[in-house]
C-alpha cells in the first residue's frame, strides 16, 4: 500500500505537467502531499473512532463532525475577525457536533444505525448554519469559502496550506498515541479492556479527541471530504482480512485514506481536462454504494460491536 | 375536549390557520398591504401598487409555498405508512436530492435537446426530469429495502433505521451528483444553487399554479387509500389476514409519494423535513393515527407550516431573504432528532 501511495503522489505531481516549471511542481507536489496527508488523517479518523465507540458506522462524515467544523470554519469567515484562528472556531464546532451526536445516539447504547442517523440530523442541522451564514454575509469575503467549507476541495491549496494544518496534525497525533497502544484491548471488549488494567475511559477520550483533531485539520484546509474515513477503515480492515482491531489497522487505515484521496483528487483534476471537479463530490458518489456494503456486510444490531465478521 | 370533537375541528381549524397565513403572506412585506384592501387587491380593484405587490410578487409564491408544503407533507404521511417508520419522509429517504440532482443533470445535457436547461429551461421539463429522479428514488428504496431486509436487525425498529440510513446514502450521493453537475454544467449556477436550498421567490405563476393544482388531485384522488393505509401501518401479517395482497398498494402509495415530491421539487426545490414536521404535528393534533383523520389535516398543516417558514424567511432579516429550505433545516432537523430521541428505548 505504501508503494500504491508514493505512486500515487508522484503521478499526481507528473500528471498534466504541460511545462515543467519549477513553480507548477512545487504547487502540485504540494497539493499531492496535502492530500495524501488530509487523506491519512481522515482514514485514521476513521479507525479510531469506530474503535472508540465500538460502532461500526462511526466516521468523520456519519458522526457530524466534519459537518460542524465547517459550520465553525465557516462563522469565523463570516465575521471576518482576523484574530480568531478558523482551525480553532473548526474545532469548537466539531467538538459540538460530535458531542451532541454522542448524546443523541445514547452514549454508544444505540447502536451503529442510530449513530449515523443522529450524525445526519447533527450534520443537517449544521449545514443549515452554514447556508445561512452564506446568504447573510457579504459575498465578497465568504465567496472564497463556498468552496473549501461547504462542498470540499483541494484547488487552489498553497504549500502554505501544509504549514498551517502541520500543528493540528501533529497534535491530533500526539494525542491520540496516548489510547493507541490500548486499541487492541478497546477493540476486543470493554470488560475486557478493564480487567486487563487498560485505562479505558483514558484511552477513549484520547482517540476521540485525537481523531476530531485531526478532522479539524483536514476540514480547514479542504473543507468536509466524505466517506474517505469510512471507506478507508473497512477497506483496510478487508484487505488484512482480520476483523479484530489493532493500532496496524489504524496504521493501514491512514495509508488506504491517503491513496483513496490522491486517486480522487487525480480523477478530479483530469477528468474534465480545463475544469476542476470538487474532489468532495466524487468521494460522496461513493458513500451510498459503500455504505450499502457495510450495512449488508456488517452486524449491526443494536448494542452490536464494531467487529465486522466477513460473513 | 373530547376526542371525537378533536378529530371534527382539526381539519377546518387547521384550513382557517392556514387562510390566516397566506393573508399575511399576501399582505406583509414591503409595501404593506391592509388586511381590508386584500381581496380587492387579488381581484384587481385596488390601488395598482397593491394590485402589483399582492398579484404579481407574492401570489406566485405563495400558491407555490402552500402546494409544494402540502405535497411534501402528504408524500410523508404516505410513506411513513408504507415503510411503518414515523423518521421516513422525502429528505430523509434522499427523494428530493435525487429529484434535484435530476434536474440539474437534465441542464448538463440541456444544449443537446431544445428547451432543456435545468432549472432555466421549460417547466415540463423540470417537473419531468424531477418526476423521473425520484420515482428512481423511490424504486431503489424499496428495492434494496427489500433485499437487505433479510439480513438487517431483526427488530422492527432496526429495520425501520436502517431504511432511513440507506435512504440518506442515497441523499448523500445525490447531493454529490448534484455538486458535479454544478461544476459539469455553467450557465445559472447562481439561480440553480438557490433553488436547490428550497426557495419559492423564484417560482412563477405557472409553477404555483401546476404543484397546487397536483397537490390538490392527488391529495382529493388519495382519499380512497385510507383503509389500505392504515392497513400497512399494522404489520405485513396483519394486512394478510384482513385480505390485502400488501405488495401492490405500498408499491402504489410509494410511487405516488415519489409524484408528490417531484411536484413540490419542481415549485420550490428541495425543502426538507416538512414530511416529518407536518404528520408529527397532525398527529399531536388529533391524538390518532388513523388516516382518515390524518389524510385532510396533514397537507394543511405542511402547507401552513412551509408558508410561516417563508414568511419568516422575507420578514426576519429584510432586506435579505433567508430561503425557506434553511428555515425548514433549522425547525425541521431538531424534529428529527427528537424523534430519533423518543425512539430510543424502544
Amino acid at each position: 500500500m505504501g508503494a500504491t501511495l508514493v505512486c500515487l503522489v508522484g503521478l499526481n505531481v507528473w500528471f498534466g505537467v504541460l511545462r515543467p516549471d519549477r513553480v507548477v511542481l512545487e504547487i502540485r507536489l504540494s497539493r499531492g502531499v496535502l492530500g495524501a496527508a488530509i487523506g491519512a488523517a481522515l482514514g485514521a479518523a476513521g479507525a479510531m473512532m469506530q474503535v472508540a465507540t465500538r460502532n461500526a458506522l462511526a466516521s468523520p462524515s456519519l458522526t457530524g463532525v466534519s459537518a460542524g467544523a465547517a459550520a465553525g470554519g465557516l462563522l469565523v469567515l463570516a465575521i471576518g475577525e482576523p484574530s480568531i484562528p478558523g482551525p480553532a472556531a473548526a474545532l469548537i464546532g466539531g467538538c459540538l457536533a460530535g458531542g451532541a451526536t454522542a448524546l443523541l445516539s445514547g452514549l454508544g447504547r444505540g447502536g451503529p444505525v442510530r449513530l449515523a442517523l443522529a450524525g445526519a440530523g447533527i450534520s443537517a442541522i449544521a449545514l443549515s448554519m452554514s447556508m445561512a451564514l452564506l446568504v447573510l454575509s457579504d459575498p465578497a469575503r465568504v465567496q472564497a469559502g463556498v468552496h473549501r467549507w461547504i462542498i470540499g476541495t483541494l484547488s487552489g491549496t498553497l504549500p502554505s496550506d501544509l504549514l498551517s494544518c502541520l500543528p493540528w496534525l501533529a497534535a491530533g497525533a500526539a494525542v491520540s498515541a496516548v489510547g493507541l497502544p490500548h486499541v487492541r484491548v478497546l477493540g476486543a471488549s470493554s470488560t475486557l479492556a478493564r480487567s486487563v488494567g487498560a485505562p479505558v475511559t483514558r484511552a477513549r477520550l484520547a482517540l476521540l479527541s485525537g481523531s476530531v483533531l485531526l478532522v479539524v485539520a483536514s476540514v480547514s484546509v479542504s473543507g468536509p471530504i466524505g466517506f474517505v474515513g469510512l471507506i478507508a477503515s473497512h477497506l483496510a480492515r478487508r484487505i488484512r482480512r482480520r476483523p479484530e482491531a489493532d493500532p496496524g489497522w489504524v496504521g493501514l487505515s491512514a495509508v488506504v485514506g491517503a491513496c483513496i484521496l490522491c486517486a480522487a483528487d487525480l480523477l478530479a483534476r483530469t477528468l474534465l481536462g480545463t475544469r476542476e471537479l470538487p474532489v468532495g463530490a466524487l468521494t460522496g458518489l461513493l458513500g451510498a454504494p459503500a455504505l450499502l456494503v457495510i450495512i449488508s456486510r456488517t452486524t449491526l444490531a443494536a448494542g452490536g460491536s464494531a467487529t465486522a465478521g466477513a460473513r | 375536549m373530547t376526542a371525537a370533537l378533536r378529530r371534527a375541528t382539526a381539519a377546518p381549524g387547521a384550513a382557517a390557520v392556514l387562510l390566516l397565513v397566506s393573508a399575511a403572506a399576501l399582505g406583509i412585506g414591503p409595501i404593506p398591504v391592509p388586511p381590508g384592501q386584500l381581496i380587492n387587491a387579488l381581484s384587481g380593484a385596488a390601488e395598482p401598487r397593491f394590485v402589483l405587490a399582492v398579484q404579481q410578487l407574492r401570489l406566485p409564491r405563495t400558491v407555490a409555498a402552500a402546494g409544494a408544503g402540502a405535497l411534501l407533507a402528504f408524500a410523508g404521511l404516505l410513506l411513513q405508512a408504507v415503510t411503518r417508520n414515523d423518521l421516513a419522509e422525502g429528505t430523509t429517504l434522499g427523494i428530493a436530492p435525487a429529484a434535484g440532482a435530476a434536474v440539474v443533470w437534465s441542464g448538463v445535457i440541456g444544449p443537446v435537446l431544445p428547451g432543456w436547461a435545468g432549472i432555466a429551461g421549460e417547466w415540463w421539463v423540470r417537473y419531468g426530469c424531477a418526476a423521473f429522479g425520484s420515482v428512481l428514488a423511490v424504486g431503489l428504496i424499496l428495492l434494496l429495502h427489500h433485499r437487505l431486509s433479510a439480513r438487517i436487525g431483526r427488530s422492527a425498529s432496526a429495520g425501520a433505521e436502517t431504511l432511513v440510513l440507506i435512504g440518506l446514502a442515497i441523499g448523500a450521493s445525490a447531493q454529490a451528483l448534484i455538486t458535479l453537475g454544478l461544476a459539469f454544467g455553467n450557465a445559472s449556477t447562481q439561480a440553480t444553487l438557490v433553488w436547490l436550498t428550497g426557495s419559492v421567490a423564484p417560482a412563477t405563476l405557472t409553477h404555483g399554479a401546476i404543484t397546487g393544482g397536483v397537490g390538490f388531485v392527488i391529495i382529493v384522488l388519495s382519499r380512497v387509500l385510507c383503509p389500505a393505509l392504515d392497513l400497512l401501518r399494522c404489520d405485513a401479517l396483519t394486512a394478510h389476514g384482513r385480505g390485502m395482497l400488501v405488495r401492490n398498494p405500498q408499491a402504489a402509495a410509494a410511487m405516488i409519494a415519489a409524484l408528490s415530491v417531484a411536484a413540490a421539487v419542481g415549485a420550490a426545490g428541495t425543502i426538507g423535513f416538512i414530511g416529518l414536521v407536518a404528520p408529527a404535528i397532525a398527529r399531536r393534533c388529533v391524538g390518532s393515527t388513523h388516516h382518515r383523520d390524518l389524510i385532510w389535516l396533514t397537507p394543511l398543516v405542511g402547507a401552513a407550516v412551509v408558508l410561516l417558514a417563508d414568511l419568516v424567511g422575507r420578514v426576519a432579516l429584510a432586506p435579505i431573504e433567508l430561503p425557506v429550505g434553511i428555515i425548514t433545516g433549522f425547525l425541521g432537523a431538531p424534529v428529527f432528532l427528537a424523534i430519533l430521541w423518543i425512539r430510543r428505548t424502544r
